[in-house]
């Protein structure tokens, strides 16, 4: 009795130290407006990508592509987007931080609104996006030297193209009213 | 409802909040809170005034903002667009390039990015912007220019203060956001109903009371090669990363002479990174420290949970909270099973790992600041015969390191303010000019130089940074004294020592608001005073001493003075007419006096005792009389023998400075302070109050022999008219006018005290049990009152004392904005207490001690208190502070029965405003006997505090320097060594340098030094501002 004890524990810490437990199981949600009008911004690519760990023999652990998921803000500018480090994985993977981009071709965000709540820190409610024709040369100095995060994702080596399609849909667009060519095509 | 789905929308936001933008690093409040903190621990003032003459320092407005308000606010837009994505360097990793955040999200090392000039606010930038500050011909330009410069020297800071996010060093993006730096921001943002400013306040008191600064050598002595020489040329890259840690002995990061990411990564985990050491390296991950090896598992008393902290002995910092121990990790050591340490972050981690970083924090973000601004130009002029009109200019480089080559060009302003070079005022300098050393040639400048201000700017290579900028707007800063000499009243310059032609007549001299100008006090009979004004035939802001023929001695030269208006004093055309204070008085005062008898009734024995020595003046004698017993009947009898009201009621009457106040004037004045305005008025800080008046006799009333009573003639007590209170009326007179420009009270006061006193009194009815002494007879003695009872004590019976302050009405005594302070006026009524008495010792005839033969007997109070809980808070002293707005620095004191309050404020004559300073420490104790204003200007106070160390036994002082950032503190009085000259200079007459208002003290470059000769004990004043 005393050893099954001792194998249920050790299988416990055993499933605990492997498997990616204490995830959020609640969805993303969040709402983007115009940094001038304040109005909603519909059809934004927001794009939330995953990278998951796998532990190898030895020691190692090797770093792949886990997840993408890709939503168009709503007419009041609204997404909602699951976490889904929530599912379950085999011991031995984790899944890890997600990487969300948001996205609108002729659009630069700015920076996000936050809702202060008493002795907790600030929450952002609200991204602001700013039409490119609009920028300031104050916006273009705070911006210089920056890339979009969204482009990162695109070209990121472990993300498939096919599992972010909208976005790189919408970066070509971008592209175009800026007279550049598209990004190359990636499997 | 479920209890995940509470925290839904707040993890939702989190997300997003994560991604983009203020996640990562410090946030708004903290990012704004440190780059205010740093600004203000760093030499940023000193150096505006100094250096730019921008007199205001960091509160100077610069393009429509403060330059505090720029550095700031600079620590939010850092944050802003993507450019977080560059606030992160890894110092294991080399060259710098390859360093930055590298995960799912890239971005330049923060080394890097802080010195990229393609990013529109780094260090690159911010010299750009600094010369064209310096040398942009508009106005407008110029102030835009420096509003930038200060902006990207703000977001460096940012680059500093997120480098003390463990997360910023150790790669760790941390898309939900990073726990530490929640909590930190939780910390900083204002609470409910806060004020930003209070917030703000309260985080840097909280974490950042003592700034820990870098060593400042290991930023010159280690230098950047290789790529990275490239990337990041400027050595202040230094303070990020020293390259001195290399991942195999964490024990260098301890020090202050350490890159801040190095100490950050070496000894804290970020929240993906506890225990990195445990993955394989080359892992994004991957820290070779904390080391698992070097823990151990502890329980902590106050919250019972179990935490991972530094062994004994272990490299790096010794941090009692390095990490929580998982629930993993305990499960696994309750089944006995042995795994490496396992761990997570909590507040009580965060909390610890705050208290190191934030500090950190601010000391290095201050010490970018200070590097950044570190070049120095010292300025001479001469004025030679044969440059009619011009100036011959010499430059020193005051700065720490070596310059040149580089380019230095002078400037002036011309009326409209349009910036012109100078003709003459360019210098290629080709070699390389050592601290100290001067430039060579000298330039010789056109007449164009005679005009204020003038503009040096320098650029070029300053130590090891390639493109540095030097500013120096004209401001000969420089210190004079005024002392007394052997035959006259002396002016000491770095020029020499000069007489000033007035004799020693004058009883003192001292510098007026311009820095031309003297006040000359000469104390003349009875209580008036005469003040004389001087100019020194010289602009305002000269530093030359223009001398003249002695007339007596044509050989001798003396100071060229000539009398600024005639003289005044304080007794005027007509001494009957005194200046009238505005202020009328109605004084009432009155005293419920009672005298109490305690009879004690008792048996003796005596004997007497030859060899019982009796101690006197005169020696030692042998032989007295020894009680042998002594029995009491007991309670004690009280009886009432006389009581009174005294009363003193004069009649209303108005203060002037009636210079021979009678006896029984029931005010008297004093003028504290003269000082000489800048239209050349004298102006006097006078306090009012209410007089110390004779009291009355009342004689004792005491048994006779035969048991009757009758007043003891000889023997009286005195009941005085004293007000309970040092309730100061405090008076700034504009002396040649005659008039009040400012008062701390009504035009009406009404000053009512009513207050108790009481005589106690015992005498003894005894009988004699045998020998010799006293008489046979029984009788009545009266015995004295002791003080503080000594021995064994006995309660003999209730004694009703009445003492104390019964009544007490200050009305119009504070008025205006010492009312709106809290000084003031309050009604009271009946604050005496009464207590049980104890009588002590009644017995001791005959001692060793009392061998004096004088019968003892003393009263002792228990509960009693003849105070009033609280006092209202008064004036307790006064100090000119500011000729600018007529402001004085004020001390006010409250008195509680059981500590003493002590503030000081900054008043304002001109604005009507009176401004808290931060509050004194420690002086609330019964160890603290008074305090006084030993010295202040606009924007520092120093408190002397005079304290009894119990433990020495001694009286020692301890100075109290405050300004609106906070207090110091240091032990004897500062004041001896050191003043504050206006408007913000802390000078010390010892060394001749001004001095940071900071912890230590450092000294600053600067002034030039007095010329030899002088003596410490002076007048001094600072000479060239604008």
């Amino acid at each position: 009795m005393k050893r099954r004890a001792m194998l249920i524990a050790v299988l416990a810490v055993a499933v605990a130290s492997w498997a990616g437990v204490g995830c959020s199981a609640e969805p993303y949600r969040g709402r983007v407006l115009d940094d001038v009008t304040k109005e909603p911004i519909s059809g934004v690519v927001v794009t939330v990508v995953w990278l998951r760990e796998t532990s190898l023999p030895g020691g190692d652990v090797r770093e792949e592509f886990h997840k993408a998921i890709e939503v168009l803000t709503d007419s009041q500018g609204r997404f909602t987007v699951p976490d889904v480090r929530q599912e379950w994985t085999r011991p031995g993977v984790e899944i890890e931080d997600a990487a969300p981009t948001f996205f609108k071709p002729g659009y630069i965000q700015r920076h996000i609104q936050f809702e202060s709540s008493e002795g907790e820190s600030k929450s952002p409610i609200i991204i602001y996006m700013k039409r490119r024709s609009e920028l300031t040369e104050d916006d273009k100095m705070s911006m210089a030297g920056t890339e979009d995060p969204a482009f990162q994702t695109a070209r990121h080596p472990l993300i498939p193209g096919s599992a972010i399609p909208k976005l790189l849909r919408a970066i070509d667009e971008d592209r175009q009213l800026l007279g550049l060519p598209s990004l190359p095509r990636r499997k | 409802m479920h209890g995940g789905h509470k925290y839904s929308g707040i993890l939702a936001l989190v997300f997003v909040l994560a991604c983009y933008g203020r996640s990562l690093g410090y946030r708004d409040w903290t990012h704004e809170a440190l780059n205010f903190g740093a600004g203000a621990r760093s030499t940023l003032d000193f150096m505006l005034a100094a250096e730019l003459n921008l007199t205001k320092g960091s509160e100077e407005v610069v393009s429509g903002e403060k330059v505090i308000g720029w550095i700031r606010e600079a620590g939010v837009q850092e944050d802003r667009d993507f450019r977080f994505l560059n606030h992160f360097h890894q110092p294991l990793r080399s060259p710098w390039r390859g360093a930055g955040l590298n995960d799912l999200r890239t971005g330049s090392s923060s080394v890097v990015w802080g010195q990229r000039s393609d990013q529109g606010f780094s260090w690159a930038n911010a010299r750009t912007a600094y010369f064209e500050s310096l040398t942009e011909p508009e106005r407008v330009s110029r102030e835009k220019a420096l509003g930038l410069t200060l902006r990207a020297v703000g977001q460096v800071m940012h680059l500093m203060a997120d480098s003390a996010a463990p997360a910023h060093v150790r790669n760790d993006q941390h898309v939900l956001g990073d726990p530490y730096e929640k909590w930190v921001e939780a910390q900083a943002e204002p609470r409910r109903g806060e004020r930003p400013d209070d917030a703000r306040a309260r985080f840097l008191a909280a974490f950042a009371a003592e700034p820990v600064r870098p060593d400042a050598g290991f930023l010159v002595t280690i230098p950047i090669l290789g790529q990275n020489a490239v990337d990041a040329p400027v050595p202040v890259a230094r303070l990020w990363d020293s390259d001195l840690y290399d991942g195999l002995d964490a024990s260098v990061t301890a020090t202050s002479a350490i890159g801040m990411t190095e100490y950050a990564n070496a000894n804290f985990f970020s929240d993906d990174t506890v225990f990195g050491d445990q993955r394989r390296p080359g892992h994004k991950h991957f820290a070779p420290f904390p080391r698992s090896s070097d823990v151990e598992m502890w329980i902590d008393p106050a919250n019972k949970r179990k935490y991972w902290r530094k062994r004994a002995g272990s490299p790096g910092e010794s941090l009692q909270h390095l990490a929580s121990v998982s629930k993993r990790h305990a499960w696994a050591e309750k089944a006995g099973i042995v795994l490496s340490p396992k761990g997570g972050l909590d507040e009580r981690v965060h909390e610890e790992y705050a208290r190191r970083l934030i500090p950190r924090a601010v000391g290095y973000s201050a010490a970018a600041l200070d590097y950044f601004f570190r070049g120095r130009l010292e300025l001479g002029f001469d004025q030679p015969p044969g440059n009619a009109g011009g100036l011959t200019l010499t430059l020193v480089n005051r700065s720490p390191e070596a310059l040149g080559p580089g380019t230095l060009s002078v400037f002036y302003d011309d009326a409209t303010g349009k910036r012109h070079p100078i003709p003459g005022g360019s210098v290629e300098i080709q070699g390389v000019v050592q601290p100290d050393e001067a430039i060579v040639p000298a330039l010789t400048l056109g007449p164009e130089a005679t005009v204020n201000p003038l503009i040096v700017a320098y650029q070029g290579k300053l130590g090891s940074e390639a493109n540095a900028v030097i500013g120096k707007v004209e401001n000969p800063i420089q210190v004079e004294e005024i002392f007394r000499g052997s035959t006259d009243w002396m002016l000491r310059t770095t020029a020499g020592v000069f007489p000033l032609g007035l004799g020693l007549a004058p009883g003192r001299v001292k510098w007026g608001d311009r820095d031309n100008t003297i006040l000359a006090e000469t104390f003349l009979p009875g209580r008036d005073r005469r003040f004389e004004a001087y100019r020194i035939r010289r602009p305002e802001r000269s530093r030359s001493v223009p001398l003249k023929a002695d007339p007596l001695d044509p050989q001798a030269k003396m100071v060229d003075l000539e009398p600024w208006g005639p003289p005044v004093t304080l007794s005027g055309a007509d001494p009957e007419t005194p200046i009238d204070l505005g202020t009328r008085v109605t004084y009432t005062r009155a005293i419920d006096y009672s005298q109490q008898l305690l009879e004690i009734t008792g048996t003796f024995r005596y004997h007497y005792d030859p060899t019982f020595p009796v101690v006197s003046f005169f020696g030692t004698t042998y032989g007295d009389w020894v009680q042998d017993f002594a029995t009491f009947v007991t309670p004690a009898v009280v009886r009432p023998v006389y009581e009174h009201t005294f009363t003193y009621s004069p009649p209303p009457f108005s203060l002037a400075l009636v210079l021979d106040l009678p006896p029984s004037t029931p005010y008297h004045w004093s003028l504290l302070e003269a000082a000489l305005n800048g239209d050349g008025d004298v102006v006097g800080l006078v306090e009012a109050s209410p007089a110390f008046l004779p009291g009355e006799r009342v004689p004792y009333r005491r048994h006779t022999p035969d048991g009757r009573i009758e007043e003891v003639a000889q023997l009286y007590d005195l009941v005085a008219y004293d007000p309970p209170l040092p309730d100061t009326m405090i008076f700034v007179v504009n002396l040649t006018k005659r008039t009040v420009i400012g008062k701390s009270c009504a035009d009406d006061v009404t000053l009512v005290y009513r207050t108790a006193q009481q005589t106690l009194l015992a005498d003894l009815y005894y009988t004699a049990d045998g020998g010799r002494f006293p008489a046979s007879e029984p009788t009545w003695i009266n015995l004295a009152l002791a003080g503080t009872p000594t021995g064994s004590e006995q309660i003999v019976g209730e004694v009703m004392t009445r003492t104390g302050v019964e009544e007490q009405g200050l009305a119009g005594l504070y008025h205006g904005e010492f009312e709106r302070a809290g000084l003031g006026d309050m009604q009271m009524r009946d604050t005496t207490t009464r207590g049980t008495g104890t009588l002590a010792d009644p017995f001791t005839l005959r001692s060793a001690a009392l061998a004096s033969g004088s019968l003892g007997a003393a009263v002792r109070l228990t509960e009693a208190s003849s105070i009033p809980d609280p006092f209202p808070a008064l004036i307790f002293d006064a100090r000119r502070s500011s000729g600018a707005d007529e402001g004085y620095t004020l001390l006010g004191w409250q008195l509680w029965v059981e500590r003493q309050e002590w503030s000081v404020f900054q008043w304002s004559v001109a604005g009507a405003t009176l401004t808290l300073l931060p509050p004194l420490s420690d002086v609330s104790s019964a160890e603290t006997f008074g305090l006084s204003i030993a010295g202040a200007n606009r924007s520092t106070a120093a408190v002397v505090e005079d304290r009894f160390d119990p433990v020495a036994s001694e009286f020692v002082s301890i100075t109290h320097l405050l300004t609106n950032r906070g207090e110091l503190v240091f032990s004897g009085d500062l004041t001896e060594s050191y003043r504050l000259l206006q408007p913000g200079f802390l000078y010390n007459v010892e060394d001749l340098r001004f001095h940071l208002v900071d912890t230590g003290l450092p000294p600053l470059p600067g002034p030039r030094p007095l010329a030899a000769g002088g003596g410490a004990i002076g007048e001094y004043h600072v000479v060239g501002l604008r």
